[in-house]
């Protein structure tokens, strides 16, 4: 495990932070904000200021022996819905190496926006044998520049998922059914990524109405089981969309989610659920 | 793969989930929250609920086989963003010098202030 001090060219995290730690294959970067180092302001506009996170990140990783590159998956918080300009700066940046990524809107802080992120450190011969899982089957294609899972160091990290079936236009009318979708598209991504629902370590949750919890819990519930991840769920505004679920699973050992032994549904079972 | 879903001295989870998860040489944890013994007990201030949250969160990593000082990266969920002085200043003397990485931002967490998750690796540094 190490910690970096501090990174050349960017501004400190924010109190009592280190701005990265690096551990068993993994750097995990405090949340960049649009702060330059000579002038603790952020930049004027708000292009401006994601290129600036970005770059703010991208040294934070390669400090940290890593790049944005080797990125397995990023969180987003905005304070405002400017989603269109926060991709297309972000595509630009990223290319075809896109991480696995979830974006909310979180209460104005300081900046209007955040970026937490977790990068596989590449071995001696700068891979670090990652693979991008950019579409499941059966699922709505994404809607903006993310993977829908990326695997790395037998970690499974996928994308904030949500109550889309072919596309957006098409969810589920009533809360409940929009669980059930959200929750059958994060188990076709893990299926598809050589995991599945009793192999998530973590969970997190964004719901958009804190009435939505009780009926979320005993949907979730039935899904996961007795192989229940440790999880946290919080109320934040997701434009439109009624709820997302993001998850970290391990990859099945072999002989893989065929083995008769694990709980894991196959696709077809998903899709036919 | 192990899912520790309770600790002694810890209070019940409120839902369907495991406190913490042990997985590949991390531990995993639930978003911690500021209660004593149950929902209905729990520290009268804000300085108070950051020190439960804080002793929470050190019961389930040393029962999971961590510690603080292991903790690689925290998410903390304020309810209002003028939390983060106190709740920064308490963090700091914690944790003293091993500062993981840290992310905060205000949300709605229903009536509760303040929510704490981490990533921490095991202390032994073996994988489970």
């Amino acid at each position: 495990m190490r910690r970096l001090d501090t990174v050349r060219g960017v501004a400190a995290p924010k109190g009592a932070a280190s701005p990265a730690v690096v551990a068993n294959g993994f750097v995990f970067a405090s949340g960049q904000v649009p702060e330059a180092a000579d002038t603790n302001e952020p930049p004027a506009d708000f292009a401006g200021q994601v290129r600036l996170v970005l770059s703010n990140l991208s040294a934070t990783l390669e400090a940290a022996g890593s790049s944005l590159k080797h990125a397995v998956k990023i969180t987003t918080f905005l304070t405002d819905p400017r989603l269109a300009e926060y991709n297309e700066v972000y595509s630009e940046v990223f290319g075809d190496e896109l991480p696995a990524r979830t974006t909310v809107m979180v209460a104005g802080g300081e900046f209007a926006i955040e970026v937490q992120c977790i990068a596989a450190v590449p071995g001696p011969d700068h891979t670090c044998g990652s693979r991008r899982i950019a579409y499941a089957p059966g699922m709505a294609p994404v809607l903006g520049p993310y993977s829908q899972a990326v695997i790395a160091n037998g970690f499974v990290f996928t994308s904030g998922q949500i109550p889309a079936r072919s596309s957006m236009a098409d969810q589920p009318e009533d809360f409940g059914g929009k669980v059930r979708q959200t929750l059958n598209n994060l188990e076709s991504v893990l299926i598809e990524a050589g995991s599945g629902l009793d192999l998530v370590a973590k969970v997190t949750t964004y719901l958009t109405d804190p009435d939505q919890l009780d009926e979320y819990n005993g949907i979730y519930a039935d899904f996961f089981g007795s192989c229940l991840p440790a999880r946290t769920s919080c109320c934040v505004d997701i434009w439109d969309i009624a709820l997302e679920i993001e998850c970290i699973a391990v990859v099945a050992p072999d002989p893989g989610p065929e083995d008769p032994s694990r709980a894991g549904r196959t696709q077809d079972e998903v899709a036919t659920s | 793969m192990k899912r520790l879903a309770s600790f002694p001295g810890l209070a019940p989870a409120i839902g369907p989930f495991s406190q913490a998860v042990v997985a590949g040489g991390f531990v995993f944890t639930t978003g911690q929250i500021p209660l004593i013994s149950g929902t209905d007990d729990r520290p009268a201030d804000f300085a108070g609920s950051v020190r439960q949250v804080l002793s929470n969160l050190e019961t389930v990593l040393l029962g999971a086989g961590s510690s603080l000082e292991h903790v690689v990266n925290i998410t903390t969920y304020l309810s209002g963003p003028d939390q983060f002085e106190e709740y920064d200043s308490i963090f700091a003397e914690v944790f003293g010098a091993q500062l993981p990485a840290r992310t905060s931002v205000c949300v709605g967490i229903w009536d509760f202030t303040f929510e704490i998750q981490c990533i921490a690796v095991l202390t032994d540094g073996v994988g489970a």
